[in-house]
């Protein structure tokens, strides 16, 4: 079901009342390809809270993984402003920890030679926390239900099996914002669902999601829909946008 | 939206794995007309086609070339050691009783004529006009006490220039040296008067080529007359004048007359060289028929001998070769299937698309053959090319025998027929379901056939216990193929093995590093992951690093083994020959020791000819390669006392009966009691028979007809001072040998040669290796950057991803190494004792470690193992974060 966002303006929202994760101002940025001048963002204003779960929804090509990548500092943009605060405050996006923000690229990058449960493991591995996080490691494999696939490697898997790997491996450390390119692509509905409702739990602790999705059946799981269409970003959903 | 899939796709692939629908009708159609066009818009696939067939029809067209050049770099190294007249087409008169009063001479009257007569059969042969050289000795009429008494004469046209003159030229007559101009007191103008009274004016003085206490350095230009320049042993040579033709034949009556035809053996072909020797054969023939048979010439055999030599090195490396050119061009093959590989990666779209569309394997194997075609045909025209050029640069030889660049052209299109029919497999096994051929991939990669090719080892181990693995015939080694067959198929069996059982023992690595830290961690899991691909790193690291140590092995052991043979027949690091009297003692002032040997003029009473040599005890040891055993058992050597039995060392008996007694050639026999018996002694000259080792003063006294010689032998610190003292005493030497000019010698050369044949297929191996591991890492380029993108995210440092690479292929390619080194050490040190180049000679080979090869190749690999982790970090670190983690 569809959550129809509040009109820009009313602060009633108690999650959006509290200070943001991450706010970007006039962000905008342009790709030559060829002769032709793509611009991925105009002037874009976004903020994320701690507790929300956000849809950025849209065609493909709108700009949606441009905004993804300029929020996470893999890519600069070339005008505006972005600032992290609160949980993220004085750092810059590319400086900051898995622990702090998290990622689930569109093209997953999963280590083709590690097993799934050490691609799931390997964030807290490389801060020394193993055997501190295998409880919930393995919490998170029963949960997206690929606990049985521990011991395969990624291309033994399914696509939809290795998304979830993906989601897991970034929900790992608890991150305070997450950003998800598409998270739930290759999921039928019962497992997309699952998917939210931790995303959702983890929201509850404090968490902030925003979540690229073009699958309107998964805008019902956010607190908020922004629309991106041609760099331009909107609050609401594209049918009640457009 | 997909959903989960790992069932096929299930769009129809009907009819796709029959014969596709009718060959000639897909044939054509556009795929087909324009495949050959299609390959040139793909340069990187280009590129790699056309190199990888480079390298192949180089392999291939090296083998033919390389044995082309090394017949004629035989000829031309044996031409080069050997006098001047040996390497041109010589002809001399033949003893003939009835025709002349003495053997071998022509009556003087005959000379200018049958000049004419062998200059005119000469030019019809089509050999190069010969020069005549003409020598003699004539009495001279006593006229001194100390007055020679005979002279030789000798008359060669340009010999005066090879000659330091001492007044000047313009004068018939003789020349006469300086010794004999000084001692009695001639000059230009003087007269030597013959013992049958012909007096030859003298013409000139020019320097003697040996003089007393002076060491004969003579000229190549004399080499084949250093016998009746300086004479033999301890018989002086009469001395030794320049006339010119006319005053030559008017002092004798007859002449040894000698027709030499410039040939050049030393810059024409072997089979230039065998026409020149076939043409010379048909002079005498034709002098004696023009001369109504009173004039024979014989053929001097050294123009045959040295065709011949060239020939038995050229035919004993043609079998050894063949087992490195298949080991090279399997190598290639696996680089031109690499590359036809990257032709289906890339056109993996449109192959996909055809086989969805029926087409079967046939068609799809045409349209690899059409598509690849070009670039390979470029490629092995290059490589053909290349391989000319290579081997006229480092070759043994820039000089082939001709046909040689054809059959080496046909060599290297038949390898890249074979390069084709392997692309036209790989084409149409794209044609297959990606699933189909697992399983028998799977069953080929867990049989053990290597254990075949193990086996083949061993049986061609035995077969070179059971043959030996050389030979030599007319003193030229001939290696049989075993040789390289046993190291090769050993070498490939052993590493598969032991990269096969390294695989196994994956999985308990993995286990093993899990709680180590990220590099390590990452590392280990990269070669786990892809097992296959490390294990074919590992295998073609080990493969031309243990080509290189057995090449360098067996080099190294023949070499030493040589030399140690050498040493034996040597005996000290320089041996002098001099010409001392035998019966005096050199006073060389502790700079050497004294060495009698008599060759061949001593034979065990009752029984057969033996060496005998003479030392010195006191300094015998010091100054020869003498080990404990044989330091221990010269002591004993004490001189005879008054007449009673000489104590003697009985060396080399093969279980030959010591004997009690000596009889010399002029019948004197000499009581000798053994009181040691050696199987190797220093100065053993002949390795079939015993030899006899006394005191040097047993031969005292004993008459001139026993040939001794007088040999100084002495170190390398001390070869000036003991040059020196035989100088101020006025000892003249007649010849020097040291160890270093026996291992040229052209006996060897098919040995060296082949060895470093097998180097140039492992440095090919190498190449391969390396355009292996630079595929296999380009190919994982995307995978490993996308990894280092997300780790790098998730907080792993540069330091660390650049570890875990070098540790990777540090692990991999290091243990390749090993292997390799391991194998092939293996394998040397189990064959390397039959591999004796001269089995009647002691010592028996010994087995040398190539250290310098090792640490060399070690080296290697660890350059290239650096290179490549800088290489994958400095991509990976190039990476554009948001590019690497879009989709595709």
């Amino acid at each position: 079901m569809v959550k129809h966002a509040a009109p820009e303006g009313e602060e009633s929202d108690p999650i959006r009342a509290r200070s943001g994760l991450v706010r970007g101002r006039g962000l905008s940025k342009t790709y030559r390809r060829g002769a032709e001048q793509v611009h991925a963002l105009r002037a874009v204003d976004i903020d994320v809270h701690p507790g929300e779960l956000v849809a950025l929804a849209g065609p493909s090509g709108s700009g949606k993984s441009t905004l993804l990548n300029v929020l996470c500092g893999w890519e600069t943009p070339e005008s505006g402003s972005l600032a992290y605060s609160g949980a993220l405050a004085g750092r810059d996006a590319i400086d900051l920890e898995w622990a702090q923000l998290a990622l689930v690229p569109q093209a997953l990058g999963l280590l083709e030679d590690l097993t799934v449960e050490e691609n799931i493991m390997m964030p807290a591995r490389i801060v020394g926390k193993v055997k501190s996080e295998r409880d919930r490691g393995h919490e998170l494999m029963d949960r997206f239900k690929i606990a049985h696939l521990g011991r395969r490697y990624p291309r033994q898997t399914s696509l939809g099996e290795q998304q979830r790997c993906c989601v897991a491996r970034a929900m790992l450390l608890r991150p305070a914002l997450m950003l998800a390119d598409e998270p739930t692509a290759h999921q039928d509905a019962a497992l997309g669902d699952v998917l939210f409702e931790t995303m959702r739990d983890h929201a509850r602790a404090g968490g902030g999601f925003l979540i690229a999705t073009h699958n309107p059946d998964t805008w019902g799981h956010c607190d908020r829909v922004l629309s991106m269409h041609d760099g331009q970003l909107r609050e609401g959903a594209p049918d009640i946008v457009h | 939206m997909q959903t989960d899939e790992l069932a096929p796709s299930s769009t129809g692939r009907g009819g796709g794995h029959g014969g596709g629908h009718g060959s000639g009708g897909v044939l054509n159609t556009p795929p087909w007309r324009r495949a050959p066009l299609l390959v040139a818009r793909q340069p990187p696939v280009f590129l790699a086609l056309a190199l990888a067939a480079a390298v192949l029809a180089l392999a291939a067209a090296s083998g033919p070339l390389f044995l082309a050049a090394t017949g004629t770099a035989a000829l031309h190294i044996s031409a080069a050691r050997s006098c001047p007249e040996q390497g041109e087409a010589g002809l001399s008169v033949a003893g003939d009783a009835a025709a002349t009063q003495f053997e071998n001479l022509l009556p003087t009257g005959q000379l200018t004529g049958t000049d004419r007569i062998v200059r005119s059969a000469a030019a019809r042969a089509g050999l190069p006009a010969p020069y005549l050289t003409v020598g003699t000795t004539i009495n001279l009429a006593p006229s001194g006490p100390n007055a020679p008494r005979a002279v030789d004469l000798f008359s060669r046209p340009g010999a005066l220039d090879h000659v330091q003159k001492l007044t000047p030229a313009g004068r018939a007559g003789v020349w006469i040296t300086d010794t004999v101009a000084s001692n009695e007191g001639l000059r230009p103008g003087s007269t030597i008067k013959t013992f049958g009274g012909i007096r030859l004016p003298v013409a000139g003085i020019f320097r003697d080529l040996i003089g007393r206490g002076i060491d004969p350095h003579l000229p190549r230009y004399w080499c084949s007359w250093s016998t009746q320049i300086a004479g033999s042993g301890a018989n002086a040579a009469p001395p030794f004048f320049i006339a010119d033709l006319a005053t030559l034949t008017r002092s004798t009556p007859y002449v040894a007359p000698s027709w030499f035809a410039p040939i050049d053996v030393g810059h024409i072909t072997v089979p230039q060289a065998r026409t020149a020797s076939v043409a010379v054969a048909s002079v005498p023939p034709a002098v004696t028929t023009a001369t109504g048979g009173q004039v024979r010439l014989f053929v001097h055999p050294d123009l045959g001998e040295l065709v011949r030599q060239a020939t038995l090195v050229h035919s004993g490396l043609r079998g050894p070769i063949i087992p490195i050119d298949i080991a090279g061009a399997i190598v290639a093959l696996l680089l031109v299937g690499g590359a036809a590989g990257f032709w289906v990666v890339r056109r993996a779209p449109e192959l996909r698309l055809l086989v969805s569309r029926g087409v079967g394997p046939v068609a799809l194997a045409i349209k690899a053959l059409l598509e690849i075609a070009p670039a390979v045909i470029v490629g092995g025209l290059a490589g053909w090319g290349g391989a000319i050029v290579l081997v006229r640069s480092i070759g043994p030889s820039s000089m082939f025998e001709p046909g040689a660049p054809v059959r080496s052209l046909a060599a290297a299109a038949a390898a890249c027929a074979a390069g084709l029919v392997l692309v036209a497999v790989i084409g149409a096994a794209a044609a297959r379901e990606p699933r189909a051929g697992r399983g028998a991939v799977r069953v080929l990669a867990w049989l053990p056939w290597e254990l075949a090719l193990l086996a083949a080892a061993f049986g061609v181990y035995l077969a070179v216990h059971r043959h030996g693995a050389v030979h030599s015939v007319h003193g030229t080694v001939q290696v049989h193929p075993t040789i390289l067959a046993f190291p090769l198929l050993l070498l490939a069996g052993g590493v598969l093995l032991l990269c096969r059982l390294a695989g196994l023992g994956l999985p308990a690595l993995r286990r093993a590093t899990t709680p180590l830290g990220i590099a390590v961690y990452l590392a280990v899991r990269r070669i786990t992951g892809t097992a296959g691909v490390a294990i074919a790193l590992a295998v073609g690291t080990a493969l031309p690093c243990g080509i290189l140590v057995y090449a360098a092995a067996q080099t190294a052991s023949v070499d030493h083994s040589v030399s140690l043979k050498f040493d034996t027949y040597l005996g000290a690091p320089h041996a002098l020959g001099t010409l001392a009297d035998p019966d005096s003692t050199i006073p060389l002032a502790g700079h050497g020791t004294q060495v009698a040997v008599v060759s061949t003029d001593a034979f065990v009473v009752g029984g057969n000819q033996i060496q005998m040599i003479g030392v010195d005890p006191a300094t015998f040891a010091r100054f020869s390669f003498s080990d404990p055993q044989v330091a221990a058992a010269i002591r004993g050597l004490t001189p005879p006392v008054d007449g009673g039995p000489a104590p003697a060392l009985w060396v080399n008996a093969h279980g030959a009966r010591a004997p009690k007694g000596v009889r010399y050639v002029d019948d004197t026999v000499r009581t000798v009691h053994i009181v040691g018996r050696l199987d190797v002694f220093p100065g053993l000259r002949d390795g079939y028979s015993p030899m006899l080792v006394v005191n040097r003063r047993a031969f005292l006294h004993l008459s001139p007809f026993v040939h001794r010689d007088q040999e100084v032998w002495t170190t390398d610190d001390q070869l000036a001072a003991a040059r020196a003292a035989l100088t101020r005493h006025g000892i003249a030497v007649l010849f020097e040998i040291s160890p270093t000019t026996f291992l040229d010698h052209t006996d060897l050369l098919p040995v060296t040669w082949i060895f470093s044949y097998l180097r140039v297929l492992a440095v090919l191996a190498g190449l391969v290796a390396i355009a292996g591991l630079v595929f296999a890492l380009a190919a994982r380029t995307r995978r490993r950057t996308s990894s280092y993108v997300l780790t790098a995210r998730m907080g792993i440092g540069r330091g660390s991803h650049r570890r875990s690479i070098v540790i990777e292929l540090v692990l991999v390619v290091g243990f390749g190494w090993l292997a390799g080194a391991a194998v092939a050490l293996t394998a040397a040190a189990s064959i390397y004792r039959r591999f004796d180049v001269n089995s009647s000679f002691p010592p028996p080979p010994s087995l040398s470690i190539p250290v310098m090869t090792l640490v060399a190749s070690g080296a290697g690999v660890v350059v290239v193992v650096l290179l490549a982790a800088a290489v994958t970090q400095w991509l990976a670190d190039r990476a554009d974060p948001s590019e690497v983690m879009r989709l595709e």
